[in-house]
């Protein structure tokens, strides 16, 4: 079974995995965030209503960045395909990753409700 | 060639939000990738029964109501940094883990049935073990199953979010 690495699976109230991403081209040049003022990972739910929250810069030059979900945060959101971008907010301009949207979260239903 | 951004998921970095490393991605000599202390910081976990006649696919666990055996089940936690295929897979370190419970829903006809055991934790092996006892499985049927762990951090994960992992228990 081969896995789309561009999405995340995991289970109402779970916090792991979580979430650690490069921004970068399609050539693989990573985005330089130095002169970011911050990025902001941006959650589109099955609803239609988006979460937006500021992302963690782990490595500035290399253009990776990290987000903490917790177990409350997925299982409000609920079971179904959550869309994933990350906007790289300058001083000037923005700008926004995936271009294609095909980073998802899949927030499967929890088991076992006893 | 068209030109655009894409958010690529990269593994092995941890999600503590501490500064990671010196080095630039990709650098011959950058450090990313060596430095992470998450214990769950990969992207996919299977279940994998130990040896002593258990089962794997189509279900891990294969028994019938009222069985106590075999006694002591073991699995381990297998982690993949990518598909499957491609991987040897790392053993999960249990000792950052806090409990462990194998949680099932009946998926076949019949009554509803859920049910939640707490497993033994053996931070020596890494397997995680259940001391059957006959009221484990008490309804027949066909249940989705998975380990919920909770780490000493207080995050939480549930294995495997991938490969669903069933158990079947045979009327008597």
């Amino acid at each position: 079974m081969r896995l789309d690495p561009q999405e995340i699976t995991l289970y109402e109230g779970d916090d792991l995995p979580g979430f650690a991403a490069v921004l970068e081209d399609n050539a693989g040049n990573a985005l330089d965030l130095t002169t970011a003022d911050a990025v902001y990972i941006q959650i589109r739910h099955p609803d239609g209503a988006v979460t937006e929250d500021e992302l963690t810069i782990t490595g500035a030059v290399s253009g990776t960045v990290t987000y903490d979900w917790t177990g409350v945060q997925t299982r409000t959101w609920g079971a179904g395909v959550h869309d994933i971008t990350a906007r790289a907010a300058y001083p000037a301009d923005a700008v926004i990753a995936p271009a294609d949207r095909n980073c998802r979260l899949i927030i499967r239903p929890e088991i076992g409700n006893v | 060639m068209t030109v655009g951004q894409r958010l690529r998921l990269v593994q092995n970095v941890t999600a503590a939000g501490a500064n990671y490393g010196t080095g630039n991605y990709g650098d011959a000599d950058g450090i990313y990738g060596e430095r992470a202390t998450d214990p769950a910081n990969l992207l996919n976990y299977v279940a994998v029964p130990t040896t002593g006649g258990l089962g794997s696919t189509p279900y891990a666990l294969e028994l019938s109501v009222g069985d106590a055996f075999p006694t002591d089940p073991g699995f381990q936690i297998i982690a993949f940094g990518g598909p499957f295929e491609d991987q040897e897979g790392t053993i999960l370190d249990l000792s950052t883990v806090s409990t462990a419970v194998l949680r099932a829903t009946k998926m076949s006809a019949g009554p509803a049935a859920d049910l939640e055991q707490t497993l033994t934790i053996d931070a020596v092996n890494d397997i995680l073990t259940r001391t059957m006892t006959t009221a484990d499985f008490a309804v027949a049927g066909i249940y989705r199953a998975a380990f919920v762990i909770d780490f000493t951090s207080g995050r939480r994960m549930t294995i495997p979010a991938h490969a669903q992992f069933q158990i079947k228990v045979t009327d008597t």
